[in-house]
């Protein structure tokens, strides 16, 4: 299975991560406008995980598809708009 | 010769450094995301980069707008300066050109053919960002924690979409998340130069030939800045930096009377005596960079040279306007600086040790277009 991570930031700062929680090794590092895939292994637990950071109003989008699908990680789409400074942080943990 | 192939070496090595490492991923797909988002794409920094700008551009932190600029000093000659600079979302890196120009010039000429001409300094800047933000696995876990009580409050589809922000909203959840730390960006900034001065100057007394002779002093830099936070708020910029700074100071000029030849007349001649001593200096500078409004910026900054022993105190006051996006500076730049340099040992009166420079800037984007990808 693979997954694709596609990220775009706009006026803004973005970093996304996916980690092996089992081993903690970092597979995959984004940063702002950015695409990028990797196979994943069935069983093993994922950290999904992104940063934003501003100063000022800013966009950013995050797409993650798991080819082919599975009912272990639904089509995610993330996108916000900030107003002003900001810094966020979201993420999730999943297991194909 | 070696002074001038070091930069350069710095240069490419960097330059292949950064394509390295915008190469990484798929290219063509890469493209493709990018294109759709590069025209409008200005991160965040390089608003706060505009914002604590200064046209001087002697601060720790590196303008990031290509510009040309005149600065006056009292009783000292006025410098023409020209600066090229290139951003990526991470790096800001150029070449600056300075040069003396005196009062009958009417042109400054950094460079000629056999390479730098007197009083001019050439200078290399590398402007890197710095952010590592991931959590820890127990500041992960307990994110999940309270983003779990958050989506079961209120009643979330796809918890997943939930942020640190969301649950700051919420006032029941918001104390939890004061265990989390989260990581703020902060930039390196390492430049090099290096400045041709020329001398006179005789080290015969009986003939008082005047020897020509040129030296390259350079000077290495490396500041670290940190943006000072006030809750989400970018509310100013602190940096330490330290200099290892050379120069040259000519000898003592000496007054010479001299018959002319059997007449009863003298011809009197000044020339310099002995040759030109090597200073070398250690400064460590601590700078606070605040801006108020839109238009005006300070940025106090101390500096103290361990060789020389000096201290040196300095006030800039910036006058900068920027576009309504705060994405480019905006017409002419100015700002008038404030200095007061001592002996650490005895105080200068303030009439010796008070100087004041102003300075005016147009900003220009001749870099600007380039795209790396």
């Amino acid at each position: 299975m693979v997954i694709t991570i596609a990220t775009s930031a706009s006026q803004g700062k973005l970093q996304c991560y996916l980690i092996n929680n089992d081993s903690y090794s970092k597979l995959l590092v984004l940063k702002d406008d950015d695409l990028k895939k990797i196979s994943l292994v069935k069983g093993v637990s994922y950290r999904f995980e992104w940063h934003v950071v501003g100063s000022q109003d800013a966009q950013y989008k995050i797409i993650v598809k798991v080819d082919p699908p599975h009912a272990g990680f639904a089509d995610f789409t993330w996108e916000k708009d900030y107003q002003g400074s900001h810094q966020d942080v979201g993420g999730f943990n999943f297991i194909l | 010769m070696k002074f001038f192939l070091l930069p350069c070496l710095i240069f490419v090595v960097a330059t292949g450094a950064l394509l390295a490492q915008q190469a990484t991923g798929s290219p063509n797909e890469k493209r493709t995301v990018n294109s759709s988002v590069y025209q409008e794409k200005k991160d965040e920094v390089t608003k706060a980069k505009v914002q604590y700008a200064s046209p001087f551009d002697r601060s720790n932190f590196s303008t990031i707008v290509s510009n040309v600029s005149l600065s006056s000093t009292i009783n000292e000659k006025t410098t023409g300066k020209v600066d090229l600079k290139y951003n990526t979302p991470n790096l800001t890196y150029g070449f600056s050109a300075s040069q003396l120009i005196g009062e009958a010039s009417k042109e400054a000429v950094p460079v000629e053919l056999e390479g730098l001409t007197d009083g001019a300094t050439f200078e290399f800047n590398l402007q890197k960002m710095w952010w590592k933000p991931e959590l820890t696995s127990q500041e992960f876990e307990l994110f999940q924690a309270i983003k779990k009580k958050y989506a079961v409050l209120h009643d979330v589809d796809d918890p997943r979409l939930v942020t640190w922000m969301d649950i700051k909203k919420d006032s029941t959840l918001c104390g939890q998340l004061e265990a989390i730390r989260l990581r703020r960006p902060w930039f390196v900034n390492v430049s090099y130069s290096l400045t041709k001065s020329s001398y006179t100057y005789a080290v015969d007394s009986v003939d008082l030939t005047g020897i020509d002779q040129s030296y390259l002093s350079p000077r290495f830099k490396l500041a670290f800045i940190f943006p000072l936070w006030k809750e989400d708020k970018i509310n100013g910029l602190f940096s330490l930096s330290y200099t290892y700074f050379t120069s040259y100071s000519p000898g003592d000029e000496i007054t010479v009377l001299s018959p002319l030849g059997t007449t009863p007349n003298y011809l009197s001649q000044t020339i310099t005596f002995g040759e030109p001593t090597k200073e070398t200096d250690n400064r460590f500078n601590i700078e606070w960079r605040k801006r108020y409004r839109d238009a005006i910026g300070i940025a106090p900054s101390l500096t103290c040279g361990i060789n020389s022993k000096k201290i040196a105190f300095s006030l800039p006051v910036y006058f900068i306007k920027t576009e309504e996006n705060e994405q480019k500076l905006r017409g002419l730049q100015g700002g008038i600086r404030l200095s007061y340099e001592t002996d650490m040992e005895e105080l200068a009166s303030w009439q010796d040790g008070f100087n004041v420079q102003l300075v005016i800037a147009l900003p220009f984007d001749v870099l600007g277009d380039f795209r790396i990808d």
